[in-house]
């Protein structure tokens, strides 16, 4: 017992200072807050318990996947930015490493869901819902949520291992986020759902809703999981407990290399030399410190699932999505604009900063780059991938379409919304960029944009949208309503004020703060 | 050697107990090789980060050429610098190579001049492979051939032997001694190791707990004990690691 004790509270000490506690408090009062405001209504009072056990897992869903890929990814990078692989086997075997991270992971996820739970049972009691909650179902829940958290944080445990390269864990979890959130919604592929650890948060959810379109949400009830998805989820959580240490074991001293896997000896005397006479490229600086990186495959592959998923629900539910073009947009864009895109607009800011915040690699760019210019390569660069990704988002749709059988013409307004979007979107760079130039750590600003999203879909909701530069991508893109009418002058001016805004704060911080290096 | 190619004057970082610069008065000689010495700690990093306006000095002025810098001249003074400062900056997923081609875009220097560079450190046969697979030593180079490019008039390098084996020391000290007179170059080279700075400085600066206690040629060092060794120890009061 005490060795465990002594094992977690060395982890506990290395976390010190790191903020770890604090994303997952930030998970969780947004959880807090997400379920406030839906069950605060007398309507739902009569069922308030069972609801609230239908919302949850939605909601954990949503956000503790990118929770989970923060926490992880704060724990194992701190090792690979301190290079303190190779120390730490000097007086630990790597058994005690390995269990010194899984055993932390544990206790904190262990803690975060025992808060949710509390959370949820004084939520009850303080709205007032009818009748007493029923433990046997709060324990399931409970037990459900910890062991599929759990899953995932092993998961993004092993990512973050093995690519030292943190936006790779990050992605992995915005995607499998995505993906899980998606399938809740396809119940025709249970299948898939057990499959990817993700969407067991769906699929183990055992409160059904009782609704129909015209008197809302009538109560509801509970379901059967016949669907053999506690044997996936041990299946995974087996499979992780084994891969996860042979990951550690395999782990060279000095962090995980591919080249030792494939048993490929680094060049001792160089790489094959070329001989062609050596030019100076024409591309953007900002441009040519992004080559080789692996930036590119959540752009491609986060709107891909959101197509995928989209279309094949848009599919299923013919019967109530009649307005084929328009139907299938909101299946496509709604979750990915207010979700998902602000996250990956902060794997961008957060990649193309972290390149100068490592090392000295600020010393070398102050002296050679004007602080405007090197701040505005930074936003141009993450204004074109976020234009990519958008635009690939709309080609998907298309495509979509067309295989859908749609012989309506493509919408005309889609470049609108495209140009919206962008805009918005170039006013997320901004934000995120900025973010993560104060904010040394990857993958915190990646949380951020989060729950930068979710404050999005607030003010949107209360007709704001235009406070935040999440909701104006969002909006801009016509992700809830393709119909909607925007007033075009106050969306350009507050998408300008806040890029403009943004960028001068960038300026104004590198200028007037000493240079800091690792 | 008569003008001062650089001048601090008062050149203060930090207040009270955490003053790390106190009101120091750098002179370096055009066309010489300034060694500037110190104890770990002393604060020779922070002096030459203030240089290069990395950090805002508290107090005090700098001038380069005569000009006075700030924040607006800042750059197109340093155009004519090279730097290495703490250790080698470089992005490791991208060869030496593509490195210095982008040192060499923000420059604005000829393709020509990186040939020139990787030569002059070493590195041409290496330029293809990723940085990430450098040696320690290897990495060191590159960032000495990244200061060198666009031949600048002013190279400053701190602490360049680090990493580096006994031949290549070596190597990189001679490289030094000679900046001066093969491409007119003036390099002010801070370093904690009195030896070496006796085998390649004209003139040298030592600086122990953010004070400047001398300043002047290596011979005026030297008439301040029986030996350098001495002469420094006195100074710095011999208590601190060398």
């Amino acid at each position: 017992m005490s060795y465990l004790v002594k094992t977690i509270s060395l982890e506990l000490k290395k976390t010190k200072r790191r903020g770890i506690w604090l994303v997952l408090a930030l998970f969780l009062l947004l959880i807090t807050g997400y379920l406030g405001y839906n069950l605060n209504d007398e309507r739902f009072l009569g069922f308030g318990w069972m609801m609230a056990l239908y919302n949850a897992p939605l909601m954990n869903a949503i956000l503790i996947p990118t929770g989970i890929a923060v926490f992880a990814s704060r724990i194992i990078d701190m090792e690979h930015k301190g290079n303190t692989w190779k120390l730490l086997e000097t007086m630990q075997r790597k058994s005690d490493i390995c269990l010194g991270k899984i055993l932390y992971g544990f206790a904190a996820i262990l803690i975060f869901c025992l808060a949710e739970l509390a959370i949820l049972l004084c939520m009850g009691f303080v709205l007032n819902f009818k009748g007493m909650p029923d433990l046997w179902a709060y324990g399931l829940f409970f037990m459900q949520t910890l062991v599929i958290s759990y899953n995932l944080y092993l998961l993004q445990m092993l990512v973050s291992l093995i690519f030292q390269n943190q936006a790779v864990a990050l992605c992995t979890g915005l995607c499998g986020s995505m993906a899980g959130l998606f399938l809740m919604y396809v119940p025709q592929w249970p299948l898939l759902r057990n499959i990817i650890p993700w969407g067991h948060y769906g699929a183990a959810m055992f409160v059904g809703m009782d609704w129909n379109k015209e008197e809302s949400i009538k109560g509801f009830y509970y379901m059967s999981q016949g669907n053999g998805v506690a044997f996936f989820i041990i299946g995974w959580l087996c499979f992780l407990l084994i891969g996860g240490w042979l990951a550690f074991r395999h782990m060279d001293t000095d962090g995980y290399h591919f080249s030792m896997k494939r048993h490929r000896q680094p060049e001792a005397d160089g790489a094959p030399l070329s001989h062609k006479p050596i030019k100076i490229p024409c591309l953007p600086v900002e441009l040519l410190k992004i080559k080789r990186t692996p930036i590119w495959l959540a752009f491609i592959v986060l709107p891909l699932i959101s197509a995928v998923i989209g279309t094949g629900n848009y599919l299923n539910n013919l019967d109530i999505l009649k307005s084929t073009w328009h139907s299938l947009w909101t299946q496509h864009a709604l979750f990915f604009c207010y979700f998902f895109m602000p996250p990956l607009v902060g794997v961008y800011a957060s990649y193309l900063w972290r390149l100068e915040h490592n090392g000295t690699n600020w010393n070398m760019v102050l002296v050679n780059t004007p602080v405007w210019r090197l701040v505005l390569g930074k936003v141009m660069v993450c204004s074109g991938i976020t234009f990519l990704t958008l635009a690939w988002l709309c080609l998907l749709y298309i495509i979509c379409g067309l295989y859908a059988g749609f012989t309506e013409p493509v919408p005309a307004e889609l470049l609108e919304w495209l140009a919206c979007g962008v805009l918005g979107g170039i006013a997320v760079c901004a934000a995120q960029c900025f973010l993560s130039l104060v904010i040394r750590s990857f993958a915190i600003p990646i949380g951020m944009a989060l729950v930068g999203g979710f404050a999005g879909l607030a003010v949107t909701a209360k007709d704001h949208y235009y406070l935040l530069p999440y909701s104006l991508m969002s909006m801009g893109m016509r992700a809830n309503n393709p119909d909607l009418k925007m007033d075009m002058t106050q969306f350009v001016s507050y998408s300008l004020f806040f890029i403009i805004l943004f960028y001068l704060l960038m300026v104004w911080h590198i200028r007037h703060h000493d240079v800091r290096t690792q | 050697m008569n003008t001062n190619i650089i001048e601090t004057d008062s050149l203060t970082k930090g207040v009270g107990s955490q003053t790390r610069v106190n009101h120091i008065d750098l002179r370096v000689p055009e066309g010489c090789v300034y060694g500037f010495l110190g104890p770990n700690g002393a604060g020779k990093t922070t002096t030459l980060k203030l240089l290069l306006g990395l950090l805002k000095p508290t107090e005090g002025t700098i001038t380069f050429f005569g000009q006075k810098m700030s924040e607006q001249n800042r750059l197109s003074i340093l155009k004519h610098t090279g730097s290495l400062i703490e250790s080698p900056s470089f992005y490791g997923h991208l060869t030496g190579l593509e490195n210095l081609e982008i040192i060499a875009k923000m420059k604005k220097v000829p393709a020509k001049e990186i040939t020139n560079v990787l030569q002059t450190v070493r590195l041409y046969e290496q330029k293809d492979k990723k940085v990430k697979q450098y040696s320690l030593g290897m990495k060191q180079r590159l960032g000495i051939a990244m200061a060198l490019l666009g031949n600048p008039r002013v190279l400053i390098l701190d602490e360049p032997t680090n990493g580096l084996d006994p031949a290549g020391i070596q190597e990189i000290r001679e490289f030094i001694k000679n900046l001066p007179v093969l491409r007119q170059m003036t390099v002010i080279v801070s370093s904690h190791l009195l030896s070496e700075m006796e085998q390649m400085a004209d003139m040298v600066g030592i600086i122990n707990h953010g004070c400047l206690i001398f300043q002047g040629t290596m011979s005026a060092l030297e008439a301040q004990g029986e030996s350098l060794e001495d002469a420094f120890l006195k100074l710095t009061g011999g208590g601190d690691s060398l």
